[in-house]
């Protein structure tokens, strides 16, 4: 991120509606409750992070949102419809699989773009496929497959498959929590500037463990404790975007938050470990 | 200090070569007893040994009935096989992907698979017009199953992740299992592939023992009636080649298709 506006706060210019909205919703494994009587409304345009630590149940709620899984009882709706499955409205990111391993890179967005824009020409398809790739930084790597390509290219190709789709809202579980440090943090930018740099602003919900990354790109913090999960902050993020990522990392603000959501996570965890019920290491995979 | 590294470098050359050899010994000391047994023993009915010279002189004699032979073979085996390997994966895919249809089909599958397909070979080769219709039907038959309930495991188990972005990108269920359950089960696929083709090899040969008048099963049972054993054995050996051959071939495929599985 290097000297320009964070997408924060350009929503506000807009009137406000409410894309996704959770309502008293509930979910369960087998008998296991993961979630617990959550209540989230996020706005149009809006970029919340969902932090929680393992096991809270995060990845569960992005499903539900996306409508892979269904609610135990509560609403989870889109523009006030209820969401009964998938729809291409909803484009989601996860975590290291969101490509078939058996499609190169283009035909792994031609696939999303032939449903996006119906009745366009198989060269029209490979062209936009193409554009779509030199936007997330993959020029010239159409025909690779990927197995061939790293892991920090296959998500910034998936991003790239969940943009050709077109999708007003953008679901990502975790997208870079496989990556190492160096690669997260350049896919950290090119989301940011992804999402400023388009005209239409996209909902985000982006679920992470990861403190600093939630504060970094969301507007909205949501903190989820564990067992069962639950909100257990809802936090505005105060920073207007003109920092850079080094100034707000060492902004005094930024790091009051910071600790102040460590110090709530840590208190949900010794709550969980003096009903010892927490268990390490389980659930999710980070 | 060229010298040792030189060294070095022959000596894994060495090893190599060695490596390549391994898997030709089994064979070269096969062939030694054959030629061993085939002479030196005191065999009580010595024309049921043919050594190994007596033999390939008799392969050589024959290969242009055995040539014939083979297209006749094949001329059963590929039309009952590719038909098995087609309706086989698209069915499997089928049921492996469609719950109520699984539901219908399952249990007919589970009484008729394990059915041993030779014991259709009489019935028919009484219920079709000609010998080949008849030997087509039983190759496709026993290739079929295997191809089947391996689409159909591989269909159901479908990773989950697959089916997650099927859903995202809004596939409705034929594009489902058109771009998704049928590439995710082509290893399964092809496994039963390989199972399908080393039964349509059996099942070709011995329902040419029945009533084929040319043929690779065919060439060995004439030249046992009349007690040729060069070449019946010539006969045994070249079939080996063909069946090796084809399922080479098949592995070859294989590769090239699932490039993408590490």
């Amino acid at each position: 991120m290097s000297g320009t506006n964070r997408p924060s706060n350009g929503y506000e210019k807009k009137d406000p509606g409410i894309a996704l909205s959770v309502e008293h919703v509930s979910f369960a494994y087998d008998a296991d409750l993961v979630l617990k009587d959550i209540n989230l409304t996020v706005a149009e345009g809006e970029f919340v992070a969902v932090l929680g630590p393992s096991g809270c149940g995060k990845t569960s709620l992005l499903r539900l949102l996306a409508g892979l899984e269904k609610p135990g009882s509560g609403n989870v709706l889109h523009q006030g419809n209820p969401v009964t499955g998938p729809n291409i409205l909803r484009g989601v990111v996860f975590q290291d699989y969101s490509l078939f391993p058996w499609l190169n890179l283009q035909d792994n967005l031609t696939i999303a773009i032939n449903k996006a824009r119906k009745g366009l020409g198989r060269a029209e398809r490979n062209k936009i496929a193409e554009e779509y790739l030199d936007l997330v930084g993959l020029q010239g790597m159409a025909f690779k497959h990927p197995y061939e390509i790293s892991g920090g290219m296959r998500q910034r190709a998936a991003i790239a498959r969940s943009l050709a789709l077109g999708s007003p809202v953008l679901l990502m579980d975790e997208p870079f929590g496989a990556l190492d440090p160096v690669n997260r943090v350049r896919l950290q930018d090119l989301l940011l500037q992804l999402c400023r740099s388009s005209s239409t602003r996209r909902t985000i919900v982006f679920v992470t463990h990861d403190v600093e990354e939630a504060l970094y790109l969301g507007d909205r913090v949501v903190v989820l404790g564990t067992t069962p999960g639950r909100v257990i902050a809802d936090i505005d993020v105060p920073f207007d975007g003109k920092l850079q990522r080094s100034d707000l990392f060492q902004a005094k603000e930024f790091r009051q938050l910071e600790e102040e959501i460590s110090a709530l996570y840590h208190e949900d965890i010794e709550r969980q470990l003096e009903a010892g019920s927490v268990a390490f290491g389980e659930g999710e995979l980070i | 200090m060229n010298e040792p590294l030189h060294n070095t470098v022959t000596h894994k050359k060495r090893i190599k070569v060695f490596k390549g050899f391994e898997g030709m010994l089994l064979f070269v000391v096969l062939a030694l007893c054959w030629q061993l047994a085939s002479t030196l023993l005191p065999l009580r009915n010595a024309a049921l040994y043919p050594t190994p010279a007596v033999t390939f002189k008799a392969l050589q004699d024959s290969l242009p009935e055995l040539l014939k032979g083979t297209w006749s073979s094949f001329l059963i085996l590929i039309p009952g096989y590719c038909l098995a390997v087609i309706l086989g994966a698209v069915w499997g895919i089928v049921v492996g992907s469609v719950t109520w249809i699984h539901r219908a089909f399952d249990p007919f599958a589970k009484v008729a698979a394990p059915i041993p397909p030779t014991v259709y070979i009489p019935y028919a080769i009484a219920l079709m017009p000609t010998f080949r219709v008849s030997a087509i039907m039983v190759v496709f038959i026993g290739a079929f199953w295997p191809v089947f309930v391996n689409a159909a495991a591989g269909a159901a188990s479908v990773p989950l992740r697959y089916r997650d972005n099927a859903g995202i990108l809004g596939f409705g269920r034929f594009e489902y299992m058109r771009r998704v359950a049928f590439p995710a089960a082509l290893p399964n696929i092809f496994s039963g592939m390989a199972v399908g083709l080393a039964l349509a090899f059996i099942l070709l040969t011995v329902a040419e023992l029945f009533g084929a008048n040319q043929g690779l099963g065919r060439f060995v049972q004439y030249y046992a009636d009349y007690a040729d054993y060069p070449r019946m054995v010539a006969g045994i050996l070249y079939t080996g080649v063909v069946t090796f051959t084809s399922m080479a071939l098949l592995d070859f495929v294989k590769r090239r298709v699932l490039f993408w599985v590490r």
